[in-house]
């Protein structure tokens, strides 16, 4: 049974010693061909993440319940997430309701700042471990008052590696990319661009001091995920973040018809 | 660090399937893992020969088997492999491809034996 919830699934991979409940697996085993010794072989081709899938799954069915709508920020560290969430919630004031998770390795110098700007938030810290999965998030979200948000945005670990492999049970990822990180991190990190529905370019105010080629890195990610969209701002300057704020706007208005 | 959840999710996939087969122990698990699944072979080979210490595996030679990535274009219907993630199709320049492997993570098969 669910502590948090209550809800009768459990998929922690950690933790306690009750089956999941979808639990299915063929078993093909190999003839033994009349000898009497007792080896065989089970083909399986199980999933390794699939306590992880169940759980994001079951955070999805959460977050459609209280009609949220969940977004699984990445980027290496130092990207501006935290920046941008800042600037957000400022621009959304009034029109969205906003959660935020905050996933860091140490403190909670994120979480404070967040704070500051008067939105519910939860900080995950995970002392060494480099993503944050669905567990994580699912222990967090009950923590903060899901009737009262619109827009969750997780804050993932900063590591442009790990954090790609984790359904975190989120409606959309974004991955973050910041003009001094170089233009070349697409190509050297494509899994989570790869996973990304939408990548944000930040800090373009500093183009000019950079060896930044802004089309060449599109034409770079639409190589790894054609899907991917892409939008390119400053919280300096504040250019880019009518595109942003839109982008939010919109995706939460057709994510609240699909719930409908 | 990645590699080490990883194996505690192997060591979980398998303990729950060996409560199936009471007095077997595992000699052999064979992983199939995906060239482009965010996880590095090698790691994944020496933290699973570590960790697998104390759990169910630790008698099972772990074998892991690579697999490279395979897409389809779906205009020109060729199917072809690539060395880098690139989803761009070689032989009409389309995006429009399809992944045919090279991203999985599976426990492919475990070989058992009875219990000394």
């Amino acid at each position: 049974m669910c502590k948090e919830c209550g809800c009768g699934l459990v998929n922690h991979p950690s933790e306690g010693s009750e089956k999941h409940h979808e639990h299915h697996h063929e078993h093909h085993h190999e003839p033994h061909h009349g000898h009497t010794h007792s080896k065989e072989t089970l083909q399986l081709l199980e999933d390794i993440m699939k306590y992880n899938e169940f759980q994001a799954r079951h955070n999805r069915e959460h977050f459609e319940e209280y009609g949220i709508y969940a977004i699984n920020l990445m980027s290496a560290p130092g990207s501006g997430k935290t920046t941008l969430l800042e600037k957000t919630v400022e621009l959304l004031s009034g029109k969205l309701r906003i959660g935020v998770i905050e996933g860091d390795l140490e403190t909670e110098r994120d979480a404070e700042r967040i704070r500051k700007k008067g939105v519910p938030v939860y900080q995950i810290t995970t002392g060494s471990a480099c993503h944050l999965d669905a567990s994580l998030i699912h222990k967090a979200m009950h923590k903060l008052p899901m009737d009262q948000i619109d827009l969750l945005f997780v804050e993932n670990i900063g590591n442009l590696v790990c954090p790609a492999s984790y359904d975190l049970g989120t409606h959309l990822n974004v991955t973050l990319l910041s003009v001094p990180e170089g233009e070349d991190k697409p190509e050297k990190y494509p899994l989570i661009f790869k996973v990304s529905q939408l990548v944000v370019i930040t800090k373009i105010d500093l183009l000019p001091y950079f060896d930044f080629d802004l089309e060449k890195v599109k034409s770079q990610i639409q190589k790894i995920n054609p899907k991917a969209q892409i939008i390119a701002l400053s919280a300096k300057t504040g250019e880019g973040f009518d595109l942003w704020v839109k982008f939010l706007e919109d995706s939460y208005t057709q994510y609240k018809k699909f719930l409908r | 660090m990645h590699e080490f959840f990883i194996v505690q999710n192997v060591i979980k996939t398998v303990e729950d399937l060996m409560v199936n087969h009471p007095k077997k122990k595992v000699v052999k698990a064979v992983l199939l893992i995906g060239r482009f699944s965010g996880v590095e072979p090698e790691l994944l080979q020496t933290a699973l020969d570590f960790f697998k210490q104390g759990s169910v595996l630790k008698d099972a030679e772990i074998v892991i088997e690579i697999e490279d990535l395979r897409m389809r274009c779906q205009k020109c219907q060729q199917e072809f492999s690539k060395e880098k993630w690139d989803l761009t199709c070689p032989f009409c320049g389309s995006f429009e491809t399809e992944v045919l492997s090279g991203e999985e993570m599976l426990l492919k098969s475990l070989e058992l034996v009875d219990e000394d």
